[in-house]
């Protein structure tokens, strides 16, 4: 296929030896297992706020926020607005009382708190599901990452994403890799800012971008066109090979194709049909195949290859010959309900892709028009007509879900006191804001710019691409500057991939090697013993993490990372706010709650997806029908933190007895100020190298 | 930041002069520090909540308004993507800085009392 592309490599592959180099040099100074799990509590406020960010500012942030604005448009903006405001919430309410209580990993909090062994199980268990949740996407993130620079297989990318980073964790720990995610979180805040900078000089500022977009009257319809001749490819893998016409484009089938025709949004019940020819009135083809696609029959239309289409412009839907009106749910006003042409494309013959010329001047396919884009309630919270609901759930999901990864809060420990800890969320708030701000220019920039990008709805060359794509173009205006700026972005990329994994990592280890190898198994543990369990466990998770990587080239990245802060919200962040401030929290209460709220949630979102995949289709059918549930399952925040926190408080209220002896004292370790010398941490701390701070 | 400020915060947690004296380990001394910190986070967290709250509302029942352009942006635009984050800088440096000098208040008065238990 086509070449290497050797800038890129070039800055990855110096990004891989720096981080390999740091892990090196750092392991020379890791002596304890307190340096293993919190760097011996003694990271500075700058280094570990830019570690903190820099380990939460995963592949998903670099590059799917900025594709999923240009998809979506202003809907989006709430990603990364609270992706940074989650941080606000942790600040007040959660990182220096958690900081004080002294522990190694969350599930020691969790028994720590509640004096119950049993509940470190629970907790210990979604540790794993979140980290393996969020692990999934990453090592599925740099295997598509790789087959673009290199054209290599997809498991190339996962295992050497997944040996380098196994490599540093088990030699270096927490100290380990708070040293690479610092130095990492610099290297994607000057890969995400310094091309938008450049691309500004070109192609004009971000007002001047937005400035293109209309939304009044007329101008509000615009769409975007093709400003090349473009031959899209579609993998015949849902979503990717369902390609929506929002109006009359003119295409054609280069190698073939086989075609359902069909509509979207679906019909409403009773209302005149729409025939194939009414949405593509440049024709039907006589030949025809009927095969089953996502468990219906369907007919479908064979192409030959070269076939020139028409679609029509989207069609009024009519009921017994009379127009069908709607409320549009988020304008409120009433109109003629119109749908547009929708084909399911499958390869031709012996063809394993679909390839489809599109001119220069075309309408692309799959865009919302300029007024949905810009404008708030667009495709995105739209999508079931409950626009404000799906706002506020996923609002909640973010905030929450923020402030209850496990993998984020365990680096809160590292810091020296619950002092430095709010230093600590202060200075990540005003990191990861900095650096929120740019990935939705990226997504403006590429509607402008880079337009082709929506012709396929997943896959390596869909908007999720915008960040490496679009800074290409200025190879027209001076040679080799795009494909170094887009160079940089893919080492920024791998940055990605390579921090949030690194803490996945020591987050999942911690898990195994303190909770249940140190706590479960083998209590009188020797320090070496607990430092070898630690590398062992590292080894043993990467080596899984890798293997399982391998398996999910064809998952969504963004739904996995949703289910883990769906999870996160409804179970560790009701788990940390009652813990941490309401005194008559009870043990049951507590497990209870969490339990409840995580598995509810999880439940939710799984059946939304087994809805999606036909594995349920009467659900599916249910859900069509039933949108406010529909709604509520897939963005399940809004009821499962509630219920979670319910729970907590009234199963606690009906067993007192399970409410701790010594809460006033921990209630004491959480809040008052270390110079009071209450504080008796959690773990004691076995063969400290070096001083902390204090 | 070891140092003890003179100045005391707008939630002070001294008691009026006279006051009781608290012992650290005591319930009273816990409540204090509880809730002064509490009280400030909901404070901070109100401003928050009102913002994450209220946008939502605006836009969805004043479209007029959040859909008017301003410098190429709509004002929704603006205020989400560009604005939002200095506000959320500006809650937190407010919470930071008030609640350190709060702690730094509470040990001043604690190694207080504990200086009068011990000379008095």
């Amino acid at each position: 296929m086509a070449d290497i592309a050797w800038i890129p490599l070039i800055f990855v592959t110096l990004l891989v030896i720096a981080t390999i180099g740091l892990g090196l040099y750092v392991q020379r100074s890791v002596r304890s297992t307190a340096d293993m799990y919190v760097a011996s509590r003694s990271v500075s406020v700058p280094m570990n706020s830019a570690a903190i960010s820099g380990e939460y500012l995963s592949a998903a942030s670099f590059m799917g926020v900025a594709g999923m604005v240009m998809k979506f448009g202003y809907d989006v903006l709430w990603y990364p607005a609270l992706y940074a405001a989650g941080y606000l919430f942790l600040l007040l309410f959660i990182a220096s009382p958690l900081r004080r209580f002294g522990a190694y990993t969350i599930p020691d909090f969790a028994e720590g708190r509640y004096a119950s062994p049993s509940f470190r199980k629970i907790a210990v268990v979604f540790v794993l599901a979140i980290g393996l949740f969020y692990t999934m996407p990453q090592m599925k993130g740099a295997g598509v990452a790789l087959v673009n620079i290199l054209h290599t297989p997809y498991w190339v990318g996962v295992v050497l994403v997944g040996a380098v980073i196994t490599f540093n964790v088990a030699l270096g720990g927490m100290k380990g890799i708070t040293f690479v995610q610092a130095f990492q979180y610099w290297v994607k805040m000057f890969a995400i800012s310094v091309p938008i900078f450049i691309l500004f000089a070109f192609i004009g500022g971000y007002p001047g971008q937005m400035a293109q977009f209309g939304n009044q009257g007329e101008a509000g319809k615009a769409l975007p066109r093709f400003l090349d001749d473009h031959q899209i490819t579609y993998r015949p893998v849902a979503p990717a090979n369902e390609v929506v016409f929002p109006a009359a484009i003119s295409g054609r089938f280069v190698n073939g194709a086989e075609v359902a025709v069909t509509v979207t949004p679906a019909l409403p019940p009773g209302s005149d049909p729409i025939t194939p020819e009414d949405l593509l009135p440049s024709g039907l083809p006589a030949e025809t195949v009927v095969r089953e696609v996502a468990g219906t029959e369907r007919t479908l239309y064979i192409f030959a290859p070269g076939t020139e289409f028409v679609t029509s412009a989207p069609v009024q839907v009519t009921r017994n010959g009379e127009p069908v009106i709607v409320r549009d749910p988020s304008t409120r006003e009433e109109k003629e309900l119109l749908v547009t042409p929708k084909l399911l494309l499958f390869p031709y013959a012996d063809q394993d892709r679909v390839v489809v010329h599109y001119a220069r001047g075309e309408v692309v396919p799959n865009a919302p028009a300029d007024k949905t884009w810009l404008e708030p309630f667009g495709p995105l919270t739209n999508k079931y007509g409950y626009p404000v609901l799906y706002t506020y759930s996923l609002i909640l999901a973010i905030i929450c879900g923020t402030a209850g990864l496990p993998h984020i809060l365990v680096r809160f420990y590292t810091n020296p006191d619950g002092k430095t800890a709010k230093r600590t969320a202060f200075w990540v708030l005003i990191l990861l804001g900095a650096f929120y701000f740019f990935p939705a220019i990226f997504g403006a920039m590429g509607r402008n710019a880079v337009p082709e990008l929506y012709a396929v709805t997943g896959g390596a060359y869909s908007t999720d691409s915008v960040v490496l794509v679009l800074p290409k173009i200025l190879n027209e205006q001076v040679v080799y500057l795009g494909d170094i700026l887009s160079g940089i972005t893919s080492a920024g990329a791998f940055a990605g991939f390579m921090t949030t994994f690194s803490g996945l990592l020591v987050s999942i280890t911690g898990a195994l090697a303190h909770d249940i190898y140190g706590n479960m198994l083998n209590k009188k543990a020797t320090p070496q013993q607990r430092i070898n369990a630690f590398r062992l466990a590292a080894v043993l998770a990467g080596a899984g993490a890798i293997v399982l990587g391998t398996f999910v080239e064809n998952f969504d990245i963004n739904m996995m990372v949703g289910w883990a802060f769906a999870i996160a919200a409804a179970s560790y962040f009701p788990l940390l706010i009652i813990s941490v401030w309401w005194r008559r929290a009870s043990a049951t209460g507590a497990a209870v709650g969490m339990l409840g709220g995580g598995l509810s949630a999880l439940a939710a979102i799984v059946s939304t997806m087994l809805a999606d995949k036909q594995v349920l289709p009467g659900l599916a059918v249910w859900y069509a029908q039933n949108p406010v549930f529909r709604t509520l399952a897939e963005q399940p925040a809004i009821w499962a933190v509630p219920l979670a926190l319910t729970l907590i408080v009234v199963v606690s209220l009906l067993t007192p007895r399970a409410v701790p002896a010594d809460v006033h004292h921990k209630m004491l370790v959480l809040h008052a100020p270390e110079e009071l010398g209450l504080k008796h941490a959690f773990i004691k701390e076995e063969q400290p190298t070096k001083t902390t701070s204090r | 930041m070891r140092d003890i400020p003179a100045g005391t915060t707008e939630m002070s947690v001294h008691p009026a002069p006279g006051g009781p004296r608290y012992d650290v380990h005591s319930e009273q001394y816990l409540h204090l520090v509880m809730s002064a910190q509490l009280k400030l986070s909901l404070k901070c967290f109100a401003v928050f909540v009102i913002i994450l709250l209220g946008v939502p509302l605006v836009n969805y029942y004043l479209p007029e308004i959040v859909n008017m352009r301003v410098w190429g942006f709509t004002l929704s635009w603006l205020f989400l993507g560009v604005l939002f984050y200095p506000l959320t800088w500006l809650i937190a440096r407010i919470y930071v800085t008030r609640s350190l000098a709060l702690e730094d208040e509470i040990s001043a008065r604690a190694a207080r009392e504990e200086g009068r238990a011990h000379h008095g």
